[in-house]
């Protein structure tokens, strides 16, 4: 219910959007390269390790100029928000791949500087986002009578149900860009941008009051796209 | 606005942003964690029982009301000169009544005694403290009993062929009733048994051949009872001595799930739960009937449970103890499960609990409840200590009258 109602908002204020002030605001696609940090504390497990791993974000970025310098931006983002599990010493061959879907909505601040056909660009603000779908692949200890031994190795590959009393849906966060956008003619820009999701909320509620174990997600993207004037009115962008 | 002052802007939101993040508290190891105090000993002992027990997700306990109400009792016996093991106890006892992992215990040592406390060391053990308020509890029958029950069959000339030993391993009871192939263990301790060379290791291993010989070569095989009664449990690799030789293809009978990880709720995925047939198999075709009572507990419920998954096998018998979450012997293959030490010396505190959630094949979870039998026979303590076993000889009619329940 939540995802369509993201889902609806964004349309509708897209849309909205752009009848309202059509040469003022520019849209497009960007898609691209992710990797995303995990942040858990594991304390005394010491083989028990957490990375990064990488995945793919796609969306479309919404631009309004207010000034020859500043704009307002929104984007409508696809993030996979992917780390893995991994154990060393003697139980290497236990893993988990996780793989989290998210949809972003990043609201930000950007700032241009340069020329009229090149122009680098910075961007800040805060994102909201929503879990939409998590997928767990790898190998763990089953137990067995199988091979003389009380343990033998299971692999898997599964959707993850996301349990709403103990998973966090939603996400939020500060987000930034930097980027260059490169003017191909008067409607159409071409971009590309390295980022960064800095999520403020735990992936997993904080049930346990008393001994909370927070895990974030930071997600740093790189991504290029095009966009394009929207509207009837020809306006050399900022 | 000049580029200087966007990037000191987003320098200082990104630092505000990063100061917004929660941290996780420090913990100690449980199997090592040094303390001098009651307080400083619940601390390791909630911490690890709250970062290593399985069933978090589906146990009515609230553990952290357990925490904010006991921390405060256990800070005033820390600023005590001694502490009352008795007080110790009722604490620890009080903490830990609902939850529902029945294998757990969980043993402490007073840190601070009295000096007139003669003694110091206690067993919390919620599943029994359980299971004695059943209406159909009772203790453990010895073996000494049972044995005056075959007896009294092998008078009747029920019973030709009998081989029982008790040892320090456990003991065996095999026999031939009547053309059945009887069976029982006072805990899973066959595959130490049968793969050591000692002198109590090679008689169990007797005993269970003539089972093995009867169940799995006789030609006059009428049917099977595994009698579990007693049996609190054991290793899990026993599945290969007495469920194996019976199937001819992997037997699922369900899923497990780790508690995995130090958080309250990271668990692993639900593992399938499977047992592989031995090379050497003989699906009989004559009733498998496995006896259980409330004694039965762990691997002993696992195989009664198994049992009735066969198409001709059946459970008579009581409810069983409801301990099914399986236990690995080390603490660090998922960082759960039992921790501390077992003699109370690198610790003065040993819990011993599952690592998995036992899930059967219909997805009812019944840990703390037990298995239910198809066809309930409650122990009678009176007509077994006059020599008849009404839960085995009902076991018996069932194969020999063939009565086998209709809803196994």
């Amino acid at each position: 219910m939540k995802i369509k109602q993201i889902v609806t908002i964004c349309l509708l204020w897209s849309l909205s959007a752009t009848t309202l002030s059509a040469a003022k605001w520019y849209m497009g696609f960007m898609g691209g390269y992710d990797y995303n940090a995990y942040s858990i504390e594991t304390n005394y497990a010491y083989d028990m390790r957490y990375k990064g791993r990488g995945g793919l974000t796609i969306g479309m970025p919404m631009e309004l100029c207010i000034t020859q310098w500043f704009a307002l931006r929104v984007d409508v983002m696809y993030v996979q928000k992917n780390h893995k599990m991994y154990r060393t010493n003697a139980y290497s061959n236990i893993y988990t791949n996780t793989g989290n879907h998210y949809l972003h909505l990043p609201v930000m601040l950007n700032f241009s500087f340069g020329g009229e056909k090149l122009r680098g660009y910075m961007s800040f603000g805060g994102y909201a986002g929503c879990w939409l779908a998590s997928r767990r692949e790898g190998q763990t200890i089953a137990i067995s009578n199988a091979s003389g031994s009380e343990e033998s190795i299971y692999a898997f590959d599964e959707m993850r149900k996301i349990d709403n009393a103990i998973d966090r849906r939603i996400d939020s966060g500060v987000t930034g860009n930097v980027g260059i956008a490169v003017n191909i003619d008067e409607r159409m820009m071409f971009h590309i941008e390295a980022g960064c999701y800095y999520s403020l909320l735990s992936t997993e509620r904080d049930k346990t009051l008393v001994a909370p174990n927070p895990r974030y997600d930071t997600t740093f993207t790189l991504q290029c796209g095009l966009t394009f004037a929207v509207g009837k009115h020809k306006q050399k962008r900022r | 606005m000049k580029p200087l002052h966007i990037i000191i802007v987003s320098i200082v939101v990104a630092m505000v942003g990063v100061s917004c993040r929660n941290h996780a508290n420090e913990l100690l190891n449980p199997n090592t964690a040094p303390y001098n105090t009651p307080l400083e000993q619940f601390e390791v002992v909630w911490n690890g029982i709250n970062n290593g027990y399985a069933f978090w997700d589906i146990d009515p306990t609230d553990w952290d009301s357990v925490y904010t109400v006991y921390k405060p009792r256990f800070e005033e016996l820390s600023n005590q000169a001694s502490v009352p093991t008795a007080t110790l106890q009722n604490y620890y006892a009080d903490m830990c009544s609902r939850l529902i992992d029945h294998h757990m215990a969980v043993v402490i040592r007073n840190p601070k005694p009295a000096a007139d406390d003669t003694i110091t060391t206690f067993v919390i053990n919620p599943g029994n403290s359980e299971v004695r308020t059943r209406p159909y509890y009772h203790e453990r029958f010895s073996d000494s009993l049972l044995l005056v029950c075959i007896d009294k069959l092998r008078s009747a000339a029920l019973v030709d062929t009998m081989a029982y030993c008790n040892t320090p391993q456990g003991s065996i009871l095999a026999c031939n009733i009547n053309g059945i192939a009887y069976l029982h263990l006072s805990k899973f301790m066959l595959t130490e048994a049968l793969n050591n060379n000692d002198s109590s290791s090679q008689a169990i291993a007797k005993a269970y051949r003539l089972f093995y010989d009867l169940a799995v070569h006789a030609d006059t095989l009428k049917g099977i009872i595994l009698d579990q009664r007693g049996n609190a449990g054991g290793y899990v690799n026993d599945f290969d001595y007495v469920l194996a030789p019976f199937i001819d293809k992997p037997l699922t009978l369900g899923t497990t799930r780790r508690k995995e990880g130090l958080a309250r709720y990271d668990y692993s995925v639900w593992i399938p739960f499977t047992i592989e047939p031995a090379a050497e198999h003989r699906v009989p075709d004559v009733p498998i009937v496995a006896l259980a009572d409330i004694n039965s507990a762990s691997m002993s419920e696992l195989t009664t449970y198994a049992v009735t998954l066969l198409p001709n096998g059946c459970f008579v018998g009581e409810r069983t103890y409801g301990a099914h979450g399986p236990l690995f012997s080390n603490f660090e293959i998922n960082y759960s499960g039992t921790f501390g030490d077992k003699n109370l010396q690198k610790t003065l505190h040993y819990v011993y609990m599952s690592n998995d959630v036992f899930k059967p094949n219909d997805g009812n979870i019944l840990e703390g409840k037990g298995f239910r039998p198809n066809h309930q026979v409650l122990f009678n303590s009176e007509k077994m200590n006059a020599g008849d076993d009404v839960q085995l000889n009902a076991a018996i009619d069932i194969i020999l009258n063939n009565k086998f329940p209709t809803n196994p």
